[in-house]
This record gives C-alpha cells, sequence and structure tokens, in this order.
C-alpha cells in the first residue's frame, strides 16, 4: 500500500508492506516492485526477509524439553511403535534433515558407531540433541534405538 | 551557425536531463528476524520524490 501515489518534488511518501505468515515456515522473502515515472529508476525492488517458526519455537530451549507435554504430539507421538527409517523419519527428521544445524544421516555415518550410540541414547551436551533412551526420560526403548543405529551405521 | 546550434544542444541537455521525478528510498530492504507463525509481518518503507517533476506511482507488485 502507498501513502500517495502522487508526489510533488520534495514531497515524502510511505509504502507498507504486510505478510501474512499463517503457514509459513522457514526462511521466507517478498519482494515488492514499485512502477513509478522516474524514467532512471522506471522500477525499484523492496525486499523484506524473516525466519518464520512456530510460536513454539520462538525460544530457545533445553534439549528434553522437547518430550514435555506440549511438545510431545510432534516430537514424541508420531514415533510411537515405529523403528528404523520410519521412526527416523518421524521422530528425527525435523532436524536431521541436512538443511538445519543438525548433521544428516551420511554425515553421521562417518562417525564411529559408539559415538552415534552415545549420542542418541544420552544426547549432546550444550545442542538441542535430546537422550532419547527410556534410562534418559526418552520415549525410544533398545529395540528402537539399535534400528536407528543400524539405520545410520549399516553392517 | 552549426556551432552555436551545437553550443545550445550542450546547454540544453542538463535541463532537459534534470526535469524529471526522482524516486528514492532510504532503505529497500528490511530483514524482520525470527517471526512468529501467528503474527503479520508489517514493515513501512520511506521514499521521497528528489526531483524536480512530479513523481507518480504506477503501481506496485509482489513476487
Ligand atoms: C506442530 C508440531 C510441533 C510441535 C508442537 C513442536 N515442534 Fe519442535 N519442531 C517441529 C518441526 C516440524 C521442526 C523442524 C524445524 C521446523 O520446521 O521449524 C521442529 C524443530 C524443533 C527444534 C530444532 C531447532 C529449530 O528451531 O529448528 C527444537 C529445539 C524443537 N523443535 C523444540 C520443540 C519444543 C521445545 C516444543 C514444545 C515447546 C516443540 N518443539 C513443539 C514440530 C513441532
Ligand atoms: C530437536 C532437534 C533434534 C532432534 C529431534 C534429533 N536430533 Fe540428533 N542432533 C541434533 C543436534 C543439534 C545435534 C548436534 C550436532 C552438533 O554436534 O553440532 C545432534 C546430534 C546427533 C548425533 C551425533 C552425530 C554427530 O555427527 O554429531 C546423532 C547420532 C543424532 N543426533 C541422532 C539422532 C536421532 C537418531 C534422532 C531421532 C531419534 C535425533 N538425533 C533427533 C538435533 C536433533
Amino acid at each position: 500500500m502507498v501513502s500517495s501515489d502522487h508526489l510533488k518534488p520534495g514531497e515524502k511518501g510511505k509504502i507498507s508492506i504486510t505478510v501474512n505468515l499463517a503457514g509459513k515456515r522457514g526462511n521466507v522473502t517478498k519482494r515488492i516492485r514499485v512502477h513509478s515515472n522516474d524514467p532512471l529508476k522506471p522500477i525499484t525492488i523492496l525486499t523484506v526477509k524473516m525466519l518464520v517458526k512456530n510460536r513454539l519455537h520462538l525460544n530457545k530451549y533445553n534439549a528434553d524439553e522437547i518430550f514435555s507435554k506440549k511438545c510431545r504430539t510432534c516430537h514424541v507421538e508420531r514415533g510411537k511403535g515405529k523403528s528404523g527409517f520410519e521412526l527416523f523419519r518421524a521422530d528425527c527428521g525435523m532436524c536431521h534433515n541436512g538443511r538445519g544445524t543438525a548433521p544428516s544421516i551420511m554425515e553421521m555415518r562417518k562417525k564411529p558407531a559408539k559415538f552415534i550410540t552415545k549420542a542418541i541414547r544420552e544426547g549432546v551436551d550444550n545442542t538441542v540433541m535430546p537422550g532419547f533412551s527410556v534410562k534418559n526420560n526418552g520415549p525410544l526403548n533398545d529395540p528402537q534405538i539399535e534400528s536407528l543405529i543400524r539405520l545410520i551405521k549399516p553392517r | 551557425m552549426k556551432r552555436v546550434a551545437f553550443i545550445l544542444f550542450l546547454l540544453l541537455v542538463p535541463v532537459v536531463a534534470h526535469a524529471q521525478p526522482s524516486i528514492s528510498f532510504e532503505t529497500m530492504e528490511y530483514d524482520f528476524g525470527l517471526m512468529s507463525q501467528d503474527n503479520k509481518a508489517e514493515h513501512i518503507f520511506e521514499f521521497s520524490n528528489k526531483g524536480d517533476r512530479q513523481l507518480v506511482i504506477d503501481k506496485l507488485t509482489a513476487s
């Protein structure tokens, strides 16, 4: 929206831009082209950008908070009763997709099995990687964790 | 005579070139940073006409 579309020499104007964020996710960029009768700049491109997150993801969290009640629907329930790749897609894929800060399966494969096992069971300190084993108050039993280790490090 | 015409021409060019609107924005880019899905992102860009003819904004198109 433009405040006034006819400006005398020296006059000021405003262009307001509103982006509705419902349903948007990740990096969002919007470009607005301003067409005018300025012969040197017939088109000016205005850019707004932002990183859009779900309301629940705006804050920094301690890793194990993703097992709490308000986060379970997405971070725990979907993986119930699953194993292997299905389980990885449900519980791990949202972070380990190669796009964020968490490494992809291929990158993790380079690490020793022992390290991977420890990371999944106990989590990784100072990151949002929680410990998934029941012993660490996580949701996954031993056979499930075993299936994930097998997936990341096939023998 | 030819030369006079040429000099006249030279004198006229800057005048003609100057008589035009000139759109000028303070900034053309804005970064909202982190936003929540249930908000709207609103920003106002300020601009002015730094030329000496009327500036007309024909339209805004989004992409
Ligand atoms: C509606 C489903 C849903 C709910 C509820 C949810 N998450 Fe997420 N979470 C996701 C998805 C999907 C991702 C992958 C990143 C993305 O798309 O934003 C993610 C990613 C994350 C990340 C990775 C870091 C990041 O910002 O990308 C953290 C940490 C996280 N969630 C914590 C939580 C916590 C803590 C809660 C509860 C307060 C929670 N999530 C609730 C779906 C959800
Ligand atoms: C909330 C996001 C999130 C979720 C969900 C998540 N991880 Fe992680 N994971 C991370 C982060 C962040 C790291 C640490 C990366 C680093 O060292 O900087 C990590 C590290 C790891 C590592 C260590 C590998 C390495 O190269 O450092 C393994 C293995 C791992 N995760 C497996 C899993 C598995 C299996 C699941 C699903 C059961 C899972 N992760 C779920 C975010 C997540």
